[in-house]
């Protein structure tokens, strides 16, 4: 276990934190919840950006070393982490690699990640004579992932790295993000209140209400569950891993195999026999009791209803189903629950209407 | 030597100590004050900003009082040093010092309080102790803070003179500064060296006051054609 937290605090305002966190040596752990939920607060206090009042309760354990308990308090600079922050903090007075250097200047640790290692990570080349103001708010984020990954060795913090660029440029982060992810050996902490980037990034993921962690586990058993997506609007969806088959070139589609079933997805590049994963927003999904035989839709899984979760008035409600290993996410309207009389444990055919690849561009790299 | 120009010696040397003393011990009491939320913090900053309202005669009275050989600062610095204190270049610099304290710690003060704190938590979230902070980081970012700071504790220090009146006499080399040079010109009718001195004080100050603008204008210029450039 990289790092064990028990926190227990009391803002004056009255806004209360209680959460027991593990850490494991490796892998993305996602802090996620809606705006006021702690999650930030949380990471802060990881970080030693904050320390809690007095009263409060706080043991911060990594491995083996004492960051925080009811004596001891090691400053930030002294653990070692890495930070990102929702706005870059790029050092203005200097380029970009003066800030990387400063970086370096700041933690000469021979046995961290090296400053060349960095900048050809997040391809940063064209950028390093910039300043600061020159860059767009994407490749700011960039540059500050840069700066805070050099001479990183205990583990990376990003708290909502892209919540405030743009669109593309999300997609882009998003990718280098995953592919950090992949390739360095310490743990890396995500908080997010963005279901789409807690899915396409986590392994682990600790759900945070008003306060309080309401659920921890694995990415595939809480990723797609009704409890992660009940508020998320249209936004809930189902996040899945499936194994590439092949291109068919006659109709430009690739095949992927998920558990025992088939999926079709619009022509793709893609090494066969790796994994893939795809996200279909629950939005998309339809239901229907037989198998459709005359339909134009061509992704059809077999399914079983496990879970219907009915918020009390909203017109639709959201619908679990459990294909071989992994859950499926449908959202359909009440009247059509009350007209096909769903119920747990029937046998029914999700149809898929939209799935986009989430990790494209990695793929060929598998 | 001209008495007038030993009088000018005297003077830049008694401006370059005193700047130097309060960027030593003014700069921790600035950074304190912008940082601090203690209930101190109440009394000192108008502590500090006395010798901008009293009259500068008040003050050079009570240095004069305290200076003295059978007082405590004084008597420590007869005991320390062997020679009394008062009506010396060094009780001028201890004097000047407090004078000049607020036009030293105020503009600086506002300059440390400016600087964004998302800066500084990045820079420790990075591995940086405090000193790296403040020396790549808060001195870079405060340096127009520290070039205004400067500046003007160095210019109220060469035109001090109810203070220097007070306590330091006119000793020639010792304690005999610009201003009261000008004094005693003015005093023995002597009008044609005093208007050199004075026409002297005045060009200087505005030469000074000059290359302060300057240099605290050149970064916002290149800022405004930066982001023209971007637009």
């Amino acid at each position: 276990m990289f790092l064990e937290a028990s926190i227990n605090m009391r803002r004056p305002s009255g806004f209360e934190l209680q959460a027991q966190i593990d850490i494991p040596d490796s892998g993305v752990t996602a802090l996620f919840g809606p705006s006021g939920s702690g999650k930030s607060t949380l990471l802060r206090l990881l970080a030693g950006l904050e320390r809690g009042y007095e009263s409060d309760e706080i043991t911060i354990m990594s491995r083996g070393t004492i960051w925080q308990d009811a004596v001891k308090f090691l400053p930030p600079h002294q653990r070692s982490i890495g930070f990102v922050s929702q706005q870059p903090q790029l050092f203005p007075h200097t380029t970009v690699l003066g800030n990387l250097k400063l970086a370096q200047k700041f933690r000469p640790a021979p046995a961290g990640i090296a400053l060349a290692d960095v900048i050809s990570w997040l391809e940063l080349e064209s950028l390093l004579h910039a300043h600061p103001q020159h860059l767009s708010g994407g490749e700011a984020q960039r540059v500050s992932l840069a700066r805070a990954l050099i001479g990183t060795t205990s583990c990376l913090l990003m708290d909502e790295p892209l919540a405030s660029i743009d669109t593309a440029s999300k997609t882009v982060l998003l990718e280098y993000i995953h592919r950090l992810s992949t390739t360095l050996s310490i743990p890396i902490i995500y908080v997010s209140h963005s279901l789409q980037e807690i899915q396409f990034l986590a392994d682990r993921i600790y759900l945070l209400r008003n306060g309080s962690v309401v659920s921890n586990g694995s990415m595939l058993d809480l990723g797609n569950s009704l409890l992660l997506n009940k508020d998320q609007g249209d936004n809930a969806g189902s996040m899945l891993t499936c194994e590439t088959l092949g291109l068919d070139e006659q109709y430009g589609l690739t095949s992927l195999a998920i558990d025992q079933q088939r999926l079709y997805v619009t022509g793709q590049k893609l090494n066969t026999h790796s994994h893939a994963r795809i996200s279909v927003p629950a939005r998309d999904v339809s239901i229907t009791l037989q198998q459709p035989q005359q339909s134009s839709i061509l992704n059809i899984l077999e399914a079983t209803v496990v879970d219907i979760e009915k918020s009390t008035h909203a017109p639709s409600v959201l619908i679990s189903l459990q294909l071989e290993q992994q859950i499926l996410l449908a959202r359909i309207t009440r009247k059509s629950l009350d007209h096909l009389s769903l119920s747990t444990g029937q046998r029914v055919f999700a149809q898929i209407k939209s799935i986009s690849l989430l990790n494209e561009n990695l793929l060929s790299e598998d | 030597m001209h008495p007038d120009l030993l009088a000018l010696i005297v003077t830049l040397k008694l401006a370059t100590l005193v700047t130097l003393v309060l960027a030593l011990i003014g700069t921790p009491i600035a950074w304190w004050l912008s940082q601090s939320t203690s209930t101190a913090r109440v009394v000192v900053e108008p502590l500090i900003a006395l010798p901008i309202v009293l009259p500068p005669t008040v003050l050079g009275f009570y240095f004069l009082v305290a200076f003295a050989p059978d007082q405590i600062i004084g008597g420590i610095w007869l005991k320390l040093v062997g020679t009394p204190l008062a009506f010396t270049f060094s009780s001028l610099v201890i004097a000047s010092c407090i004078y000049s304290l607020p036009f030293y710690i105020q503009p600086l003060q506002l300059a440390f309080q400016s600087i964004n704190r998302g800066f500084l938590e990045a820079a420790s979230t990075l591995g940086a102790s405090p000193l790296k902070r403040f020396f790549y980081l808060i001195v870079p970012l405060s340096r127009r803070g520290f070039i205004t700071a400067g500046s003007l504790a160095f210019a109220h220090t060469i035109g001090e003179f109810g203070i220097i009146l007070m306590i330091g006499g006119s000793i020639p080399g010792e304690t005999r500064v610009l201003s009261i040079a000008l004094f005693d010109h003015v005093e023995s009718l002597n009008y044609q060296n005093a208007h050199m001195l004075a026409l002297g004080l005045v060009i200087f100050s505005f030469l000074l006051l000059l290359a302060i603008y300057t240099l605290n204008r050149a970064p916002q210029e290149q800022n405004r054609g930066l982001q023209s450039h971007v637009s």
